[in-house]
């Protein structure tokens, strides 16, 4: 259990998806304006990342390897998480709609998500097992998670301050993610003593 | 109506196909060039820490559980031991991996960091000459004499941790 | 003549990727703490950018629009694949300084994007002359981004020590934190000088990913859909 607690809180503060590693900075920039938003998008992100992992793992493990076509990785995943997209979205719809208002306009943006896409193959080529693969989806969503709720309170101090007016928008907010990212420094070298 | 699916299916179906099937070509081209780079890559990673060596073995040893060390090779001419070492780093779990060569005396020949995620700066100070040519000829009993990096202690232990793991390897190899 | 450069240079400065449309900040943060591999990384999708539009265009009356996005996916990711192939056999230490954003050209918005927007819609050779801009454009961008962390980060420039700034490197500058610091940097620069409109919206639907089936767009800012007609 201890293994998995490091390897959740990990994800969360240390290799943090997208503050230390910048894998879903299109959603981080682009639905983190509102806390509303951006706790929807968070969730299914989430959600999403524990489901294409539980998909993708056996299938690499049980199916491509074994047939010898590891090579077919990057176009199996990329079609295997679009499906399960559509599937999650269609079964939502239909048996649990107030699920599906709050999480499910969300969902067709996480097809193209580069986190979900590098959370299936980083759990290969780290060569977790079938559970630490999907504790390691569960950390890397909750950190994604927590930086899209530390983001949306820090832009709405932004849009009341007044920067220069060529770092006006997107330049002022990619500098406060420095910031931000500079502070999930201090984690490095923590999670690793916590347990020691 | 159904004659619509049928073309969604058969021209998606046809994609994949192809595509599966050129992929499955240039697979057959580029794989062995692959795996030859890479076993000439692991060669040359071994032959670094220890130049001595002409050719290497992979050889099985019993280790301890809690051994550090996942892969251990035999030099062909006696020369000595290469371990092949992953660890804890201060970037994370089990995310510093080295190679370290042991020469037929027991002392150290070569250390190499072959990946890791320490902090740009100031963990990275383990790969530079100040830290790393001080394992250069050290025997196992001096190991302790180490300087570690100020501002990099972390790392330093680390990295001194995981050579003991190749010494006490060397040990069980070398009885 | 005259139009086949301007589909051309059109991704290079007017409508540049990554300064003017912020699109594929991923790969653009995370590969430019070095100059090689952010010109690795820009030939990389260049590459795959080339071919999808390409061929998206040539198979542009074949491919039915109910299914264009699957299509569209399978090829880029097949492309993707193949560069991922070729690399690792011949250009071991691209492939290797690239890591896990090589397969990740597949989700890269510039890609998918220029499909939808441009290969779609346009004859086979106008669709690879813009995906040749569109790649310069990306990979300049790249090659700026990354001149200015090496610099300042390594003291370096394609490996090469430089004069002052070898001896006094800023680590911060190859971290997380400046892949940040100097995009935005980057953009309040273009946002000043550049001749261009600046783009004053912080964030704006077609520069996402998902853009092209999301259902939200126009409404902007990812907000909730407005009520479905009944």
């Amino acid at each position: 259990m201890k293994e998995m607690i490091v390897i959740i809180l990990t994800a969360v503060f240390v290799n943090n998806y997208v503050l230390q590693q910048f894998l879903g900075i299109c959603p981080f920039l682009g639905v983190s304006k509102k806390i509303g938003p951006a706790t929807g998008m968070s969730a299914a992100v989430v959600f999403v990342m524990i489901l294409a992992t539980a998909v993708t793992w056996p299938i690499q493990t049980f199916i491509l390897e074994p047939a010898g076509m590891g090579y077919m990785q990057t176009v199996v995943f990329i079609l295997l998480i679009a499906s399960v997209v559509q599937l999650v979205e269609i079964t939502l719809k239909r048996y649990m709609p107030s699920l599906h208002s709050a999480l499910g306009v969300y969902l067709p943006l996480i097809t193209t998500n580069c986190a979900v896409l590098a959370v299936c193959i980083s759990n290969i080529d780290t060569g977790f097992t079938f559970l630490e693969a999907i504790f390691n989806a569960l950390g890397s969503g909750l950190g994604f998670f927590l930086a899209m709720i530390l983001f949306a309170g820090i832009r709405s101090r932004i849009e009341e301050c007044d920067p220069p007016e060529s770092f006006k928008g997107l330049p002022i907010t990619l500098v406060s993610a420095a910031i931000l990212s500079l502070s999930f420094f201090g984690f490095a070298g923590v999670i690793e003593n916590l347990f020691a | 109506m159904r004659n619509q699916y049928v073309k969604y299916v058969a021209v998606l179906g046809t994609i994949c196909l192809v595509m599966s099937l050129m992929l499955a070509l240039i697979n057959s081209v580029t794989k062995p060039v692959i795996e030859a780079t890479e076993a000439a890559m692991a060669d040359a990673a071994r032959t670094e820490v220890l130049p001595e060596a002409d050719g290497f073995t992979l050889i099985d040893v019993e280790l301890p559980e809690d051994s550090l060390v996942t892969e251990v090779y035999e030099a062909d001419n006696g020369a000595g031991y290469v371990f092949m070492i992953t660890g804890d780093g201060y970037g994370g779990r089990d995310t510093l991996k080295i190679s370290c060569g042991i020469d037929a005396e027991g002392n150290i020949v070569d250390t190499k960091v072959l990946s890791h995620k320490e902090t740009a700066g100031l963990g990275t100070k383990i790969m530079e000459e100040e830290f790393a040519g001080q394992f250069r000829g050290l025997p196992y009993d001096e190991l302790e004499d180490v300087d570690r990096i100020s501002g990099a202690t972390i790392s330093s232990n680390h990295f001194i941790d995981e050579i003991r793991s190749a010494f006490e390897a060397y040990e069980i190899v070398n009885k | 003549m005259g139009n086949k450069i301007k589909v051309f240079t059109n991704g290079i400065i007017r409508e540049n990727p990554v300064l003017v449309l912020i699109l594929g900040t991923c790969p653009v943060l995370a590969t430019s703490t070095q100059v090689s591999s952010a010109v690795g990384m820009g030939a990389a999708a260049t590459a795959v950018l080339l071919c999808s539009n390409i061929f998206i265009s040539l198979l542009r009356k074949v491919i039915p629009d109910k299914v264009r996005i699957p299509c569209y996916i399978v090829l880029i990711a097949s492309f993707v694949t193949i560069v991922q192939m070729l690399l690792n056999a011949y250009a071991y230490s691209i492939y290797d300084a690239l890591g896990i954003f090589l397969p990740l050209i597949v989700v890269n918005c510039i890609i998918l994007g220029r499909a939808e927007m441009f290969a779609s819609k346009n004859t086979v050779v106008d669709s690879a002359l813009d995906a040749l801009g569109m790649g310069l454009g990306f990979t300049m961008a790249l090659f700026v981004m990354a001149s200015i962390r090496e610099a300042f980060g390594s003291g370096t420039w394609m490996g090469m020590p430089l004069p002052v700034l070898a001896d006094n490197p800023v680590a911060i500058m190859t971290m997380a934190p400046g892949g940040f610091f100097v995009f935005g940097c980057l953009i309040a620069f273009v946002n000043k000088f550049g001749k261009y409109k600046p783009r004053k919206k912080s964030f704006e639907c077609e520069s996402c990913p998902s853009a092209t089936f999301c259902t939200m767009v126009g409404f902007g800012d990812c907000q909730e859909r407005p009520k479905e007609e009944a």
